[in-house]
């Protein structure tokens, strides 16, 4: 059948578009030939089909002729396709009954030949007219226009656009992904050629968004997805944490006072530097302050504790040691122990070991420890501590147990601490000797701890003076088991226990902490590599007499001693016999006299990675030995466990607990420390004493959703950023603390050996008041902000938090403003400048910043010395043009303002620095087109700036002469005298090209819209679609779009306004007839389609086992009709049968 | 960027060309997709690029859109070579046609030099909207390679 | 699990036919589909059985095959019925099967598939022949089976088999829930049965047959089969090349072709309700008719011949599981299944893809990936893109 019963009757139309066609197509001919075209009934050609009279002509064709179908022959249907459509529908012809073959772009423009370009000419109308036959009438469907605009980027392009669509009483969300609006032209200093000042006309506008009612402002915020059609898009989008509540922040600035983090500014480009909490500028919009951040700084990841490291050195920079010790006491109880023992995993982790060597965080930890007054160390008074019923048993004195008791006790529990010996203070007492960590130390800080209220009961062992049921019985409704790990192994080999002179480590070590006598004398043997067995070694030198050999089976490599321990056993005198493990030990009348050793070699790795020793044959030797002390590792001791069978002992003797509450088998009982680590760290012991604190006050506060609360932590705890708040986009300034020069670490003074070994005082010293500030110094600041919550405590109106996440939400619009600006290019990449390698070549951005009353120098133009210090004006400067721009290498384009601001900057340094400054201004053509742009280039010519035709080829420099400092040199050819010139000048600017945003890919993708191949978003059409794009009812305006000045900015701004106000002013949008429609009389149900649609557009209709399109979710593409072989799915306009006819148009024979 | 330039031809690109490759005028058709290669052809025609006019371009919204029927239809309709052109993979309007339509080629070639359609008679290629200069290329180097092919069979008979 | 059956009084035939009424009678089954005789003609078509009486005209290893039961599955499954059927079926027909449900026209749940290693078929015309010695047709029958089952054989007396059979690279069952391993077997004294799913496990365990196992025979004379088959379809596949390797011999070759559509229609994989060879898409205005004559001069009528084999075979491609329907069903004799069986099983390779193999295994034109083929694009398939 055909399409229509009606007798086709077609209109043939040839356009001349001037010479554009008539040039190369003989268009009469064509116009005649058409003519001879099955049904059709007239042909013309016409100068200008899309003019006036040229659309009414198809118009009184349709009313003589009685056409019905209608084929112009003329540009592109892409420009003028719904001209003709509308001609049509206005001649009362369907609009789809209309085709179009071009003519101009596919033919004349593009085709030699007259002949051929006439034959093609001929080809393609055959074609349209073959095509039209087969053309069916579509009715295109409405749909409502959601009133409200999304613009997208807050910088002058738009805000103009906000304010115009604001204005005109229409909510406008303008999302912005920096934390302020204002975008590059608040940067500038003033602005071409009129010379007023950017901040002037910028913040007026600014001001003016913000007070705007029908202006929602979306700042520090993305769109990370876009859904839906013209007049009906919705949009997600993702906000950024400030860490600043908005609403409370009222921008005074306490806060960056007292922060201790800088940072360089991204708003200064880099030439001054803000704190880690501030804004962009003091006129920002939102004047909310905002906090960089970026994931947890290494060091406090790595703390076993849990303590902010980072936070704490850069208080200790700013010499705030009472709120530095504060920080870490809320961590751990003992900073001075922890400044003199700790292990120090976070210096391992230190970024600053990765350019030189890690910060002495240790040392500093101490020094702030030494530092801190007293009144840094409150007692809270009773009262002060909300007391709670609920009694508290810890049963172990040592780190783990007293850091738990600490902070239960703070939590308002009554704690009572039960230790089997007479000291409190466990490992730290009995293992780590004095000369490492003086006893006043550690008694004052448990004397700190217990004065908190906490009872201490000594003499009392667990299994022996109580047990467990009896604390139960006393109304205990907690224990924290902390008992240790004080039972060493043993030697295993004969006489180990009977014959004297045998001590194992922690029994010595007691003797020696406890200033209990020891039988050790003579010849000293120790056996081990650990610390513990350095302890014993040191211990042991340090007794009047003994001459210590410390035996280990493999070499110092592998010892598990830290260095500095083994340091020191070596500076003390010791001897380190390695590779020797004793396998007799021979006495004389119960008294050991001789150790028979054997001689090891390395063999392969054990589980361990540490090379396994075996034994080499017969080389047995013997040494003499009075004293032999085992050291080669503990275990915890046997508990009184009895009557709680809960309670569940590994292989090794420790305790098994659920490893995220620390709760034993038996509920209410909870253990830590190295009874159920092993012998561990001090910092490992405190970090399991606050965290069973934490679990048991739970325990106690909701005893009923506990254990599920432990599962939920234990899934989290498996969740990537469980070390606190991590996230790689929460930094919003591009820039990161810049990579540091080389600084010698700090190191203490050592006493020296020969008086160490007198007694037992502490052989490392504080650093001095200086070290301790350089090395606070050498902090790079990973994680930006400290978290040292110094802005906490200082804001009036408790806008922080720390804690903020970011923020996902949906806005729904009608149509969406792209205005995402640009970046400007980094030369560095252009080494022949020596940007980045000589201080005073600047980019134009810096410059601007330079001569901005609110930059850094409070707008002197000012040059830098090597330290990058601002010292003294220049005397000369070169403005090199065309930077990246008009160069194949980088960009083809001409980046259309450089000439100007160039111009600008020539006035500026006249006017800041003097007349008599020499400006060389070196350009390749002076683009000066704009509106009084030429009288300011005549203007800056007449103040004397010299200008030079030519690019310049490199800069190099000069070395200063008779006191003069030293010179940049301009090297450029002057193409006007055609002879190379060199100009020494203090001050180089690069005028750097403009290009595209480097994410503009990304929301490029968002919104469906391609970017040219400069990189720079594609408008419709480059003349008479400016501002539209492919993806209907989203809008173009700014230098997303193409490089452009201010004032082209703001024009296209208003027009991509324009362009939103129309479309929500008609309150509808046609829908595309053209999408696609499933025949269900055909369709087999097969649901390929549905599989292959993009948009899920299709539904498998289950009662009548059909697919059906839904045409509001459809968009067209043909997935599905190419995909389906009955062709029940057919895409209207696009039908098989029409495609046929255009194939077999364009084939057939002429 | 190349401008070609072409020898004013003696006789109608029609029936019964001769096979000297000089005098042979192919003819061929070019399916691109609205968005990037049509776009494209409009570039080439807005910078004056010219190129041969053997190829007529027949636009669909997608390459996606292309059912093989067409390049059938196109070969026995007398075709000498048939090009299938569209968006860059991940630039496509309609999100992954561009995919669908590689399958659907890799089909046809699998299928039609069986019937000595030789599989460089069929081509497909990826030119973005901004790739004028790339689409006048691509037009006179496809020329260029069907001239070297000679006319098809289908061209010579009626299968229709 | 390997089961067996005993071979009643020498007949294979009837042997089965007790084997399909136990599933009735214990309601193993509430039907079977098994080819059978209508009246006492000698042709077969699948027929859906529910009572077993009606069992003895079933004829379940026939060189007949004039129905590929295929499509007639899909009719039974397409919709839930709620009642189980056992299928009986060649090893072509449960390919044409899977690939039917993978375009969602038919189901497997309710229905259980017996797959047997292939009887083969002949030709029409050789089938009437064959059929027309002696008036019973039984004893035919079994020495049919007693021959194609002993050893590769590719006519049986005087009857060459059908050319797809000769070519047929799989012709033992894959996905059937139950496969009857019949080649190499001593059929005279057994049947054995291989339980290849659950649902297989389940009816043979319903049926209480004894152990059995694969006739050791049966693995060597497979390999040889694929390899004489193997050499068959090169054969075939030259031979087509020379009378089809230009679009001018294609013509010829269809020149006999008058667009009756019979190959679509017996086509098991052809799945359209409706063939687009039948919709407006084809038809021509009477302009167009003539400008087609002018540009060769001539132009045959009914057109699209050739335009509509090509774009059969673009349609089925990758899915034509080659038994040779559309050979038989050809009233001008056009080897149709030899000229589709090599193109289409060269052409899927492209998508390492076989019709019938797994059903999970997605239709090549169902999917695709972002890089793939990526060297089938650009001029000269040099600048790759």
């Amino acid at each position: 059948m055909i399409p229509d019963t009606m007798p086709l009757r077609i209109g043939v139309y040839i356009c001349h578009c001037g010479v554009n066609i008539a040039g190369k197509v003989d268009v009469e001919d064509v116009s005649e030939w058409a003519g001879s075209l099955p049904h059709v009934v007239i042909s013309r050609d016409y100068k200008f089909m899309c003019s006036e009279p040229g659309q009414a002509m198809i118009e009184t064709d349709v009313e003589e002729y009685g056409l019905n179908r209608v084929v112009v022959a003329s540009c592109s249907p892409r420009l003028h396709g719904k001209t003709f459509m509308e001609t049509c529908r206005r001649a009362g012809i369907n609009p789809y009954y209309f085709n179009m073959a071009s003519v101009r772009e596919q033919v004349s423009w593009v085709t030699k030949d007259r002949d051929r370009a006439t034959r093609k000419a001929r080809r393609l109308v055959a074609a349209a007219v073959s095509r039209v036959t087969c053309h069916q009438p579509l009715t295109t469907g409405l749909s409502e226009v959601y009133p409200d605009v999304a613009v997208i980027g807050g910088g002058i392009a738009g805000m103009q656009a906000a304010i115009d669509i604001g204005n005109a009483g229409l909510t406008v969300h303008l999302i912005e992904k920096d934390s302020t609006i204002g975008g590059h032209m608040l940067q500038f200093d003033k602005t071409f050629p009129t010379l007023d000042c950017a901040a002037c006309i910028g913040t007026p506008k600014m001001v003016e968004v913000a007070q705007n009612s029908n202006i929602e402002l979306h700042t520090f915020s993305r769109v990370t997805e876009v859904t839906g059609f013209i007049g009906n898009y919705t949009l997600n989008i993702t906000e950024k944490p400030r860490y600043v509540n908005a609403d409370l922040c009222t921008g005074c600035g306490d806060c960056a006072t007292v922060c201790p983090v800088s940072i360089p500014s991204a708003w200064d480009m880099g030439l001054s530097d803000r704190k880690a909490i501030g804004r962009s500028f003091p006129q920002a919009i939102p004047i909310t302050f905002q906090i960089e951040k970026t994931q947890t700084a290494p060091c406090t990841r790595t703390c076993p504790a849990g303590i902010n490291v980072q936070g704490y050195v850069q208080l200790a920079k700013q010499e705030k040691y009472d709120e530095a010790l504060a920080l870490i006491m809320e961590k751990a109880p003992f900073p001075g122990v922890l400044g003199r023992v700790c292990p120090h995993p976070c210096e391992t982790a230190c970024a600053r070991g990765e350019t030189d060597r890690p910060v002495a965080i240790r040392l500093l930890k101490r020094y702030i420890a030494d530092m801190a007054g007293p009144g840094a160390r409150p007692i809270p008074d009773r009262g002060d501590l909300e007391e709670k019923e609920e009694k508290i048993a810890v049963i172990g004195a040592g780190p783990a147990g007293l850091t738990a008791a600490y902070f239960l006790r703070r939590k308002g529990y009554p704690v009572t601490v039960f230790e089997a010996s007479g000291r409190a203070g466990g490992m730290l007492r009995t293992g780590i000797p004095a000369y490492r960590l003086p006893r006043e130390i550690l008694d004052q800080e448990i004397q700190y701890i217990l004065d908190h209220g906490i009872d201490l009961v000594l003499h009392t062992c667990l299994g022996k003076e109580m047990d467990l049921p009896g604390l139960k019985q006393q109304g205990f409704c907690a224990v924290y088991l902390a008992t240790g790990a004080h039972r060493s192994m043993k030697l295993g080999l004969e006489g180990e226990d009977t014959l004297s002179g045998v001590m194992d480590a922690t029994h010595f070590l007691k003797q020696i902490n406890l200033g209990e006598d020891t039988p050790c004398h003579g010849n000293v043997l120790v056996v081990g590599g650990g610390n513990v067995a350095m302890d014993a070694a040191r211990c042991a030198r340090r007794i009047p007499g003994c001459e210590v050999t410390l035996v280990y089976r493999r070499t110092r490599q592998e010892m598990p001693a830290y260095a500095d321990e083994i340091q020191g056993a070596l500076q003390e005198g010791i001897t380190i016999l390695e590779l020797a493990n004793p396998v007799k030990l021979e006495g004389d009348q119960g008294k050991i006299t001789r150790v028979v050793c054997v001689k090891n070699e390395l063999g392969p790795p054990d589980d361990s990675g540490r090379r396994r020793p075996v034994p080499v044959e017969g080389s047995e030797f013997t040494l003499p030995c009075d004293t032999l002390i085992p050291a080669i590792g503990q275990y915890p001791d046997d508990l009184g466990m009895d009557g709680l069978p809960g309670i569940e002992i590994t292989g090794k003797n420790r305790a098994k607990v659920n490893e995220v509450t620390f709760q034993t088998g038996e509920p209410g009982v909870f253990a830590g420390g190295d009874l159920v680590l092993g012998p561990a760290t001090v910092v490992q012991a405190i970090g399991q004493g606050r965290a069973a604190a934490r679990h048991i006050h739970e325990f106690i506060e909701h005893p009923d959703r506990f254990e599920s609360r432990a599962d939920e932590e234990m899934a989290d705890s498996e969740s990537p950023d469980s070390t606190g708040p991590v996230s790689e986009d929460r930094s919003s300034s591009g820039l990161t603390p810049e990579p540091p020069g080389s600084v010698p670490r700090a190191e203490p003074v050592w006493m020296d050996p020969d008086r160490r070994i007198q007694g037992f005082d502490e052989v490392e010293s504080c650093l001095t008041p200086d070290q301790a500030l350089a090395e606070a110094g050498r902090c790079l600041n990973c994680g930006i902000c400290c978290e040292c919550k110094a802005c906490v405590a200082v804001c009036e109106r408790d806008a922080i938090d720390h804690d903020m996440t970011a923020r996902q939400y949906q806005i729904k619009v009608g149509s969406i403003i792209l205005a995402t600006g640009y970046d400007t290019l980094d030369p560095s990449a252009m080494t022949r400048f020596g940007y980045g390698r000589y201080p005073n070549v600047y980019t134009a951005l810096e410059f601007e910043r330079l001569s901005n009353a609110t930059g850094p120098t409070g707008g002197q133009i000012l040059l830098r010395d090597h330290d990058r210090q601002f010292t003294k004006e220049p005397k000369s400067v070169a403005i090199v043009h065309c930077v990246g721009s008009r160069d194949v290498n980088f960009h083809e384009y001409c980046s259309r303002v450089c000439c100007m601001y160039a111009l600008k900057y020539t006035h500026l340094i006249k006017e800041k620095v003097g007349h008599d400054t020499k400006v060389y201004d070196f350009y390749i053509d002076m683009r000066c087109f704009g509106k009084g742009y030429e009288e300011f280039y005549n203007r800056c010519q007449q103040e004397g700036t010299i200008f030079i035709r030519g690019k310049v080829a490199q800069i190099t420099h000069q070395p200063g002469f008779d006191g003069d400092s030293e010179k940049l040199v301009a090297v450029a050819e002057d193409t006007l005298m055609g002879e190379v010139i060199e100009v020494p000048v203090d001050m180089v600017v690069l005028c750097t090209a403009i290009q595209a945003r480097q994410d503009a890919g990304e929301i490029g993708r968002v919104l469906g819209l391609n970017q040219g191949s400069d990189g720079f978003f594609l408008e419709e059409h480059p003349k008479l679609g400016p501002v539209n794009t492919a993806t209907e009812g989203v809008f173009l305006s700014g230098c997303c779009q193409k490089p452009m000045d201010i004032p082209d900015t703001v024009s296209q701004a208003s027009g991509a306004a324009a362009k939103s106000l129309s479309l929500a002013a008609r309150g509808q949008v046609e829908i595309s007839p053209t999408v696609a429609s499933i025949d269900p009389d055909i369709c087999a149900g097969c649901q390929l389609c549905l599989n292959l649609c993009p948009y899920g557009a299709i539904e498998f209709d289950e009662d009548r086992q059909v697919s059906v399109v839904n045409e509001a979710v459809c968009k067209g593409c043909g997935s599905c009709s190419s995909a389906c072989p009955s062709g029940a799915a057919v895409s209207r306009h696009f039908t098989r049968k029409q495609m046929f006819a255009e194939i077999s148009g364009v084939l057939a024979d002429l | 960027m190349t401008q070609t330039v072409m020898e004013p031809e003696q006789e109608s690109p029609s029936n019964t060309p001769s096979l000297n490759a000089d005098a042979f005028e192919p003819v061929a058709v070019a399916f691109v997709c609205n968005w990037c290669t049509y776009t494209a052809a409009d570039l080439a025609g807005t910078s004056r690029l010219t190129y041969p006019d053997n190829v007529r371009l027949v636009r669909v919204m997608c390459t996606g859109m292309v059912d093989p029927q067409y390049v059938i239809k196109a070969f026995l309709e007398g075709a000498d070579a048939v090009l299938v052109s569209g968006c860059h993979p991940g630039d496509c309007h309609y999100i992954n046609g561009n995919y669908k339509a590689r399958r659907r080629i890799k089909l046809l070639k699998q299928i039609l030099p069986r019937f000595g359609i030789d599989a460089e008679r069929l081509r497909l290629t990826w030119i973005g909207a901004s790739d004028g200069i790339e689409f006048a290329k691509t037009m006179t180097r496809f020329v260029e390679e069907i001239k070297g092919l000679g006319p098809c069979q289908a061209r010579l008979q009626p299968v229709i | 699990m390997i089961a067996s059956i005993q071979t009643k009084d020498h007949s294979i035939t009837r042997t089965l036919q007790d084997f399909f009424s136990g599933m009735l009678k214990t309601g193993a089954a509430d039907a079977v589909l098994v080819p059978s005789r209508m009246s006492d003609s000698p042709y077969v078509k699948p027929c859906l059985i529910t009572s077993y009486d009606r069992l003895d005209r079933t004829v379940p290893l026939s060189p007949g095959f004039f129905v590929n039961a295929g499509p007639m599955m899909s009719r039974l499954t397409r919709t839930r019925a709620g009642s189980t059927i056992v299928a009986w079926l060649r090893p072509c027909e449960i390919r044409a099967f899977v690939e039917l449900t993978k375009l969602r026209q038919g189901a497997r749940e309710e229905v259980i598939i017996i797959g047997m290693d292939c009887p083969m078929a002949l030709s029409r015309k050789d089938y009437d022949d064959w059929a027309g010695q002696g008036n019973e047709m039984s004893d035919d029958v079994e020495k049919w089976i007693q021959t194609v089952y002993q050893k590769p054989v590719t006519r049986v007396d005087a009857w060459p088999v059908s050319r797809a059979c000769q070519v047929c690279d799989t012709p033992y069952p894959v996905n059937a829930d139950v496969s009857v391993m019949l080649l190499g077997g001593d059929l005279d004294r057994e049947i054995t049965l291989r339980a290849d799913t659950e649902k297989g496990e389940k009816l043979l365990a319903e049926m209480d047959l004894s152990e059995g196992q694969e006739p050791e025979r049966r693995k060597a004379l497979l390999a040889d089969l694929e390899k004489d088959r193997t050499e068959a379809f090169q054969a075939m596949d030259e031979e087509m090349l020379t009378q089809t390797g230009s679009i001018e011999s294609l013509n010829r070759f269809f020149s006999a072709c008058v667009n009756c559509y019979n190959c679509r229609s017996v086509c098991p994989v052809c799945y359209c309700k409706e063939c687009v060879f039948n919709t407006d898409a084809v038809v021509y205005a009477p302009t167009q008719y003539l400008s087609w004559a002018d540009k060769w001069g001539q132009v045959s009528m009914p057109n699209d011949t050739v335009f509509f084999h090509l774009t059969r075979l673009a349609h089925i491609g990758c899915t034509c599981v080659g038994c040779g329907q559309c050979t038989l069903a050809c009233p001008s004799h056009i080897p149709v299944s030899d000229l589709f069986i090599s193109v289409t099983r060269n052409a899927r390779k492209a998508f390492d893809y076989v019709p019938g193999r797994d059903d999970a295994e997605p239709l090549p034109l169902s999917v695709f990936q972002e890089s793939e083929f990526t060297d089938i694009v650009g001029m000269g398939n040099k600048e790759a893109t």
